[in-house]
C-alpha cells in the first residue's frame, strides 16, 4: 500500500457530468459549479476522498474536452516523419503554442492526466456514440494512463447504455462503470471504486477502506434518518391541548394552534432529514409535496392527502376524524397496559392511572383534550419514509428538487404496517413532547421512557426508510 | 453559544489525528471551557445521588415501620410468625421475581417503571425545575441519553432499585434486633384450612439455610408446639429464642444478602457498561459533527492557470446571409437519433441530402463535396438535445469556407429535449447555440428554432419562408423598429395631455403592423371603433387584453395597469388609423381618460395609480402599456397559449422595477427583445 492517495482525473466531453460526478461523490451540493451548459467548468478544481479522515483518492475536475476531431487531426499532423510515440506526441501538443490557444480547454485536461495515475472518463449515456467520443477515447489512450468510463444518466428512459457498452468494449474499455450522478445507486458507487481497485492494485486496501467507511456512513445515515422521524412522531403523538367542552371559537382555534404546531415540527423533520444529508432546504420543493413559504403545501389533514399517501379513509369515523380532530376519549389511553412484566406493568399502570386522573380532572372541570389524529400520524410516517428514501437516491449533483414517487401501492405499504407501539404509549405521555410546552422546546426531553420508544421507534422506521432488498 | 469558539473547537478538533469519537470529545471538552457544562452535570449529578440518598433513608425507615407493625406493640398477644415473615420480605420478593423476569425475559429494556427509575425521574424533574439556566436542562438531557443506553441504564435503575431494597433489610433487621431485645414475644403459627404437618415441612425447609448458616432454629418439638391455640402461653424461653433467632435469619439471608449480591452485580455490570461505552454515532447530532470533524471529502483550489488565456470569449459579430438560387444543401450534423427521415421534403423547393455528419470522415468527405457544389443555401441541422461545443463551432466554420452558398441553421429536437429540460432550460439551450454556431460565423437570424421530426402545417411555412429567403426581413424586425418609436416618445416628454401622446404612440406602433395584417389584431383586443358607447367598448376591450395576460402578468398592479391603457387605447387608436387626426383634438378625449384612469384604480386597486394624469406620466407605465402593445401586434395570428407563454417568459424574467430614465429604458428594451426573441425561439422549437 502507498502512503500518497490515489489521484484520479475525471475528464469527458462537454457537459457530461464530470463536475457532477464529483459533487455526488463528495456529498457536496457546493462543489465547482454545475449546469446544463458547455463549458462551465473552466479550471481544474481538485477534493480528496477520506476513509476516517485519511486521503484515499484525490480527484481533479476538468473542463470539458470539446473538439477532440480536430485535436486528433492537429496530433496526427504533427506527427510528420518523427519516430515518436503517442505520449510523446501530446506532451508536444502541451509545450506547443496550440496547447495556449485553441486547445487551451483540452490542453488543461490533457495536462492534469498526465500527472495522474488514472482517468475517469464520464459518459452522458444519453448521447449517441459519435465521432467525437471515440476522437476522445483514441487522444485518451494515447495518454497512455488506464481509463475507467463511467456512464452517468444511466437512469433516464433514453440511456443507450448498451450501445455505449458495446463500443468502450470495441476500443478495449471492458470495466465501465455505471454511475448515474442524479438518481444516487450505493451499489453502483460501489462497483465504481472496485473497478478502480481492479485496475490499481495497489491501492487495493485504501480503497477497500473507503468502501468500507462509506458503507457505514450509509448505514449510518439511515438509522439517523429514522431517528431524526421518531422523535418527531413522538413529539407530534404526545403532543396534546386542552379546551373548554363548551367553547367552541375556542376549540376551533386550538385546532388552528394544534395543526400549527404538528406542521412546524413536521417542517422542522424535513430540514432535519435535508440537512443530515447535506442537502439544502430548498432541494426539496416537489410539486406532489410542496413546500410554500416554508410549509407543506399539501393540507396534512385532508382526505385528499390521506389518500394520496394510501392510507385508508374508509368510515365515517374516520373521515370525521380526518375533518376535524380527533378528540382522544378516554378508552384510547386503555390499550395500554400491554407490558408483560410486573415491574414494567406497575410502571405502566402508574403512567396511565396519572394520565387518566388528569383526564378525569379535566372533565371535572369541563375541559377537553384536543390530539393529533392517529391517521395524520400514519400519514406523517408515510410522508417522511418517502422523503427518505427518496433522499437516499439523490445525487448531490441534482438540480431539481426532491419529487416523491408517485408509486402509491410503495407508499401504502409502508404506511399499511401495524400502528407503532411507541405511538399509543406516547399519547399518554403528554411530558414527552417537546412541542407540547407553551415554550416549546429544541431539544427532546430526556425521559428514560421517551428515548427507549425513540430507539424502538427508529428500529421501526429503519426498516421502512432502508431499501427493500 | 458563542460562534468563534465554536469554529475554534471544530477546527482543533479536526486537526486531531483520530477516529470521529475522540474528535467529538476534544471539540466537546474545548467548547467546555466556555459553557462549563460539566459542572452543571456534577451539579445534577449530586442531586440525584442525594435523591437516592433520600430514598435510602426513607426505606430504611419503611423497613423498620414494617417490622413494627407486623410484630405488634400489643406484647401480652402471641406473635404469627408468618405474618411478621410476609410482612418484612413479601412484597421485596415478589419484586425480585419480577425485576429477574424483566431482566432475562426483555433484556433490551430499561424497566423504567421500575422503583430506581422513579427516583431517577423524581430527581430529574427536580432538577429541571430549581435550574434557571440553560446548562442543568441540557445536563439533565446529558444524563438521560448516557442512562437511556440499555446496559447503562439498566443496571444503574437496577442498583438503585437494589440498594433502596438493602436499606429497607437493614431497617428492618435493626428493628427487629431492637424489638426483639426489648420486648417479650411469643411466636406462634396458626391455619384454618392447612394442614398442620404442611406447616411443620414449610418450616423445616425455610429454616434448613439459616440452620446451615448456624442460625438457632426451632425443633420439630417446638414447632409443634407452636400451634395456636394449644401452643402453651408460656412458652419455653428456649423455643423463643429459636424462632426469633429464625426470623432474623431469614431477613439476613432471604432479604438482606440477595439484595446484597444483587446489588454488587449492578454494580459491577454498571461499571463493566460504562467502561464499554461509546459515543451512539448513528445519532444525527453526531452526523452532523461528522460533516464537520471528519468529513468525508475535502476540496482544495488550485492555483489558476498560469498560461494567462483569457477564457472569456467575446462573442463575435456575424452577418446575415443572403439566400442565393440553387438547390438548397441540408446536412444533420451530430444527429441524436438515427431514425430521422432526410432530407424533409418541401414543395418546390430542390433539396439536396448531405446526410449525417457523425465523424470526422463523414465532416471531410462533405467538405470536400461542396467545394465543388453550387448551392443556394447550406442548412446545418443541429440537435437541440446536443450540448453545443467548440467542436461544433470548427465545423460551421469550416463549412462556411468550403462553401460560396450561405450557411444557416436549424436547432431541430425541441421535443425530445423537452422531456429533459424545462422553459427555461430550452431557452438556455438555444441561445447556447447561437452563441456556438455564431463563434462559427452564423448569424443569429440565420439560426431556426424548429423541431424537424414533428413539422406541423405552421411550421412547414416557417421552414418554408426561412429556406427561400421570402420575407426574411420580417422576423423581430418590426419589433425592434416599434422599440425605436416607443424611445422615441419617451424622450419627447409630453408636455399636454400624456394620455394623448401615448395614444399617439399606440396609432403609430399599430400603423407600422398595418401593412400585412389589418385588423387582426382588433379582433385579437375586442377592440371596435364603434364610438357610440365608448365607456362600454373600452371595457370590453381592456377585459379582453387582461384576458390575453398570463395568469402571473394579471396579478401583478403594474401589468394590469399597462393591460389596461393598452386595451383602452386600443379602441382610440382603431378609431383614428384611418383618419390621422390629432389625438389630443378629439372631442371625446375627455370621456376616455376618465374611464380609463377609473379602470385602472379600480383594478389595480393601487394607490401610485389614481387618476389619469399620474397614470400615464410615469415613464414606466407608458413603456410598459408601449411594448406590450408591440409585443401583442408582433405576435397577432399565434394562436392565443402561444402568446400567452410568450409574454409571460418575456415579461416576467424582465425588471420589475421603475424604469426612470431613457437609457433605463433602452436596456430595458433591449433586454426585452431579447427575451422575447428567445422565448419566441423555444416555443417554436417545439411547435
Amino acid at each position: 500500500m502507498s502512503a500518497a492517495p490515489l489521484r484520479i482525473a475525471v475528464v469527458g466531453h462537454t457537459n457530461t457530468g464530470k463536475t457532477s460526478l464529483l459533487r455526488t461523490l463528495l456529498r457536496d451540493v457546493d462543489f465547482g459549479e454545475v449546469s446544463n451548459r458547455p463549458a462551465v467548468t473552466r479550471v481544474v478544481e481538485g477534493a480528496t476522498l477520506l476513509a476516517d479522515g485519511a486521503p484515499v483518492l484525490e480527484l481533479f475536475d476538468t473542463p470539458g474536452l470539446e473538439d477532440s476531431i480536430h485535436l486528433l487531426d492537429h496530433l496526427e499532423s504533427t506527427r510528420g516523419d518523427q519516430r515518436r510515440d503517442n505520449v510523446e506526441l501530446v506532451q508536444a501538443f502541451l509545450e506547443g503554442d496550440a496547447a495556449s490557444r485553441t486547445f487551451a480547454q483540452e490542453a488543461k485536461a490533457l495536462r492534469q492526466l498526465l500527472q495522474c495515475d488514472a482517468a475517469l472518463y464520464v459518459i452522458d449515456a444519453r448521447d449517441r456514440v459519435l465521432g467525437k467520443h471515440r476522437d476522445e477515447l483514441t487522444i485518451l489512450a494515447w495518454c497512455a494512463r488506464p481509463v475507467v468510463p463511467v456512464l452517468n444518466f444511466t437512469a433516464a428512459d433514453d440511456a443507450r447504455t448498451g450501445e455505449w457498452r458495446e463500443h468502450l468494449a470495441r476500443v478495449g474499455l471492458h470495466a465501465a462503470a455505471e454511475f448515474d450522478t442524479v438518481v444516487y445507486d450505493e451499489d453502483h458507487e460501489r462497483r465504481l471504486f472496485e473497478t478502480l481497485a481492479t485496475l490499481l492494485h495497489g491501492h487495493r486496501t485504501a480503497i477497500d477502506r473507503l468502501v468500507a467507511d462509506r458503507t457505514q456512513q450509509r448505514r449510518r445515515l439511515e438509522r439517523g434518518s429514522a431517528s431524526l422521524i421518531a422523535d418527531m412522531l413522538l413529539d407530534v403523538a404526545a403532543h396534546v391541548r386542552t379546551v373548554r367542552s363548551n367553547d367552541e371559537t375556542g376549540r376551533q382555534s386550538a385546532e388552528a394552534r394544534l395543526r400549527d404546531a404538528v406542521r412546524a415540527r413536521e417542517q422542522r423533520c424535513v430540514d432535519g432529514l435535508l440537512q443530515l444529508h447535506g442537502f439544502r432546504p430548498e432541494d426539496c420543493a416537489a410539486i406532489d409535496l410542496p413546500i410554500e413559504n416554508g410549509q407543506w403545501g399539501i393540507d396534512l389533514f385532508s382526505p385528499q392527502s390521506l389518500r394520496r399517501f394510501g392510507v385508508r379513509a374508509g368510515s365515517a369515523a374516520a373521515a370525521g376524524a380526518v375533518a376535524g380532530l380527533a378528540i382522544d376519549v378516554m378508552s384510547a389511553g386503555l390499550t395500554l397496559g400491554t407490558a408483560t412484566a410486573a415491574g414494567a406493568a406497575v410502571g405502566a399502570l402508574y403512567g396511565a392511572a396519572r394520565s387518566h386522573a388528569q383526564k378525569l380532572i379535566d372533565k371535572a372541570r369541563g375541559l377537553t383534550e384536543l390530539r393529533c389524529p392517529d391517521l395524520a400520524l400514519r400519514l406523517l410516517i408515510a410522508r417522511q419514509v418517502e422523503l427518505t428514501r427518496a433522499i437516499m437516491h439523490r445525487g448531490h449533483a441534482a438540480q431539481a428538487p426532491v419529487r416523491l414517487a408517485k408509486n402509491r401501492d410503495e407508499a401504502s405499504a409502508s404506511s399499511d404496517t401495524s400502528f407503532p407501539r411507541e405511538l399509543r404509549t406516547a399519547r399518554l405521555n403528554p411530558a414527552w413532547s417537546a412541542i407540547n410546552a407553551d415554550r416549546p422546546q429544541r431539544v427532546a426531553p430526556a425521559d428514560p421512557g421517551r428515548i427507549e420508544a425513540a430507539e424502538g421507534l427508529a428500529r421501526h422506521l429503519v426498516a421502512l426508510v432502508r431499501d427493500p432488498v | 453559544m458563542p460562534g468563534a469558539d465554536d469554529a475554534a473547537a471544530n477546527q482543533e478538533a479536526r486537526a486531531l489525528d483520530g477516529p470521529l469519537e475522540s474528535r467529538i470529545v476534544q471539540r466537546a471538552h474545548r467548547l467546555d471551557e466556555t459553557l462549563n457544562l460539566s459542572a452543571a452535570i456534577s451539579s445534577t449529578r449530586s442531586t440525584l445521588r442525594w435523591m437516592v440518598a433520600i430514598g435510602v433513608v426513607l426505606f430504611a425507615l419503611l423497613g423498620a415501620a414494617a417490622v413494627r407493625t407486623t410484630l405488634g406493640l400489643a406484647d401480652r398477644e402471641p406473635v404469627n410468625f408468618y405474618l411478621v415473615l410476609g410482612g418484612a420480605l413479601g412484597v421485596q420478593t415478589i419484586l425480585v421475581a419480577a425485576w429477574l423476569l424483566v431482566i432475562l425475559v426483555r433484556p433490551g429494556s430499561l424497566s423504567g417503571g421500575s422503583l430506581g427509575g422513579w427516583t431517577l425521574t423524581v430527581g430529574q424533574r427536580l432538577v429541571r425545575r430549581w435550574s434557571s439556566d440553560q446548562g442543568g436542562a441540557a445536563a439533565v438531557s446529558a444524563i438521560g441519553r448516557v442512562l437511556s443506553r440499555p446496559a447503562i441504564g439498566r443496571w444503574t435503575l437496577s442498583a438503585i432499585t437494589h440498594a433502596l431494597w438493602l436499606s429497607f433489610n437493614v431497617g428492618a433487621l435493626i428493628a427487629l434486633v431492637y424489638l426483639l431485645s426489648a420486648r417479650h414475644y411469643t411466636f406462634v403459627w396458626e391455619t384454618t384450612i392447612l394442614d398442620d404437618e404442611a406447616y411443620v415441612t414449610l418450616t423445616e425447609a425455610i429454616a434448613a439455610l439459616p440452620r446451615a448458616a448456624t442460625f438457632d432454629v426451632p425443633t420439630e418439638a417446638q414447632i409443634r408446639s407452636s400451634r395456636w391455640p394449644a401452643a402453651d402461653a408460656s412458652q419455653a424461653q428456649a423455643a423463643r429464642g429459636a424462632w426469633s433467632s429464625l426470623l432474623l435469619g431469614c431477613v439476613v439471608l432471604y432479604g438482606l444478602g440477595p439484595r446484597l449480591l444483587l446489588l454488587g452485580l449492578s454494580l459491577s455490570m454498571r461499571r463493566s457498561a460504562l467502561a464499554r461505552y461509546r459515543l451512539d454515532l448513528d445519532r444525527p447530532e453526531y452526523q452532523r459533527l461528522r460533516t464537520l470533524l471528519s468529513p468525508v471529502a475535502q476540496t482544495h483550489v488550485l492555483p489558476p492557470d498560469a498560461d494567462g488565456v483569457s477564457d472569456e470569449e467575446a462573442v463575435p459579430t456575424t452577418e446575415h446571409q443572403h439566400r442565393r438560387n440553387g438547390p438548397i444543401a441540408l446536412l444533420a450534423f451530430e444527429p441524436a437519433a438515427v431514425e430521422t427521415p432526410w432530407p424533409v421534403g418541401i414543395d418546390d423547393v430542390e433539396m439536396r441530402n448531405l446526410g449525417a455528419i457523425e465523424t470526422r470522415d463523414d465532416q471531410r468527405r462533405v467538405l470536400a463535396d461542396l467545394q465543388t457544389a453550387e448551392l443556394g443555401a447550406v442548412i446545418m441541422v443541429c440537435d437541440l438535445t446536443a450540448t453545443p461545443d467548440r467542436g461544433a463551432s470548427a465545423f460551421a466554420r469550416e463549412l462556411s469556407a468550403a462553401s460560396s452558398a450561405p450557411l444557416l441553421a436549424i436547432l431541430s429536437g425541441g421535443q425530445r429535449f423537452r422531456q429533459r429540460a424545462d422553459q427555461d432550460g430550452i431557452e438556455q439551450r438555444i441561445e447556447d447555440w447561437r452563441l456556438a454556431l455564431a463563434h462559427g460565423g452564423v448569424a443569429a437570424q440565420d439560426v431556426l428554432a424548429l423541431d424537424l421530426d414533428h413539422l406541423t402545417a405552421d411550421s412547414k411555412k416557417r421552414l418554408r419562408t426561412f429556406l427561400t429567403g421570402d420575407g426574411e426581413h420580417e422576423a423581430g424586425r418590426k419589433l425592434e423598429e416599434a422599440c425605436e418609436l416607443i424611445l422615441g416618445s419617451l424622450e419627447r416628454q409630453p408636455d399636454g395631455d400624456a394620455l394623448a401622446t401615448q395614444a399617439e404612440l399606440h396609432r403609430d406602433i399599430a400603423r407600422l403592423y398595418s401593412a400585412d395584417q389589418k385588423t387582426r389584431w382588433r379582433d385579437m383586443l375586442n377592440v371596435s371603433a364603434d364610438q357610440s358607447d365608448l365607456s362600454r367598448s373600452i371595457r370590453r376591450s381592456v377585459d379582453r387584453t387582461l384576458h390575453i395576460l398570463p395568469r402571473r402578468l394579471r396579478i401583478n398592479p403594474r401589468w394590469i395597469a399597462a393591460g389596461t391603457i393598452t386595451g383602452a387605447l386600443g379602441c382610440v387608436t382603431a378609431a383614428t388609423l384611418l383618419s390621422p387626426v390629432a389625438i389630443s383634438a378629439l372631442p371625446i378625449w375627455s370621456i376616455i381618460g376618465g374611464a380609463v384612469g377609473g379602470l385602472v384604480t379600480n383594478l389595480s386597486g393601487s394607490a401610485e395609480h389614481e387618476g389619469d394624469a399620474a397614470l400615464a406620466a410615469g415613464l414606466s407605465d407608458r413603456l410598459r402599456s408601449a411594448v406590450l402593445f408591440a409585443t401583442l401586434l408582433e405576435l397577432q395570428g399565434r394562436d392565443e397559449t402561444t402568446i400567452s407563454r410568450v409574454l409571460d417568459r418575456t415579461a416576467n424574467g424582465a425588471e420589475n422595477g421603475d424604469v426612470e430614465t431613457i437609457d433605463a429604458a433602452r436596456r430595458w428594451l433591449d433586454d426585452w427583445r431579447h427575451r422575447f426573441d428567445l422565448a419566441l425561439a423555444s416555443c417554436e422549437a417545439m411547435s
